[in-house]
């Protein structure tokens, strides 16, 4: 086994687990979130979770695979480690935004569901002017 | 009382301006929330229910009375009544913020002071102003 062959076990064995632990934070927490949106409906929550889950791990996946080969020459531990960490760094950090984007999608799910609410009694603006006589309705 | 779940609404527009009365018709049209009732500003039945208007100013700006007796007026009025409306909170909210709301105002106040050169104003006027 040569020093590059090395370098993408050396890659998968950290960019898959990595993958693996958001995809599963995201799973376990998103749900909360998500279960605010439909009003408790558990299986519904559950159900878009679980799709929002799956899309993550297929476009994090895909990337780590595509992103696997490199053409840097690989020669030595020193380039192995460098190599590594520009690939290891790159798929975190697609991780990263991949990651907020879902968040950023869970809040604006979220937020819409909290606007569109009938439970606001309140309009957002106050009023210019309040008379405190009781007011005669039809 | 500011407090209270605000539970009716009454509009009061301009019933001789054709374009209070188109948006009207599309207030009515849209499934409500809170319920939303319709009165001629400056009508007998308007100013016996709301002495503390001034009818005049009622016909200047659209002007929105609540059940605790509270006013609102020209695109503050405009916000209560999308707020009234299903699926229009996310709207009134987004209007009510503090980057859009001078913007709203001085539409509504634009399109208010210009209303009579719009459309027809004054034919099939069922009310008798002050």
């Amino acid at each position: 086994m040569n020093a590059l062959v090395f370098t993408y076990f050396a890659y998968l064995a950290l960019a898959v687990p990595i993958t693996l632990w958001v995809g599963n934070t995201l799973r376990r927490n998103g749900r909360v979130f998500l279960l605010d949106v439909f009003d408790g409906d558990e299986e519904l929550a559950q159900a878009v979770n679980h799709l929002l889950v799956v899309g993550f791990y297929l476009v994090n996946l895909g990337y780590v695979s595509i992103a696997l080969k490199t053409s840097d020459a690989v020669i030595d531990a020193q380039s192995a480690i460098e190599t590594l960490s520009v690939k290891v760094g790159t798929v975190v950090l697609v991780l990263g935004f991949m990651h907020l984007a879902n968040l950023f999608v869970l809040n604006k799910l979220r937020r819409r569901a909290q606007l569109q609410s009938h439970t606001a009694t309140r309009p957002p603006v106050a009023p210019d002017a309040v008379w405190s006589a009781p007011v005669r309705q039809a | 009382m500011t407090g209270d779940p605000l539970q009716r609404v009454t509009v009061l527009y301009d019933a001789r301006c054709n374009l209070c009365r188109t948006a009207r018709a599309w207030l009515e049209r849209q499934p409500q929330l809170v319920p939303l009732e319709f009165l001629a500003a400056a009508s007998p039945e308007a100013q016996s229910r709301y002495p503390f208007l001034d009818p005049r100013m009622t016909l200047e700006d659209l002007t929105v009375v609540g059940d605790g007796g509270e006013v609102w007026i020209g695109a503050k009025a405009w916000v209560v009544c999308l707020w009234a409306l299903e699926g229009k909170r996310g709207l009134a909210q987004r209007l009510s913020s503090p980057t859009l709301m001078p913007r709203a105002r001085a539409v509504v106040s634009f399109v208010s002071r210009h209303r009579r050169a719009i459309g027809t104003y004054g034919v099939s006027c069922d009310c008798t102003p002050a």
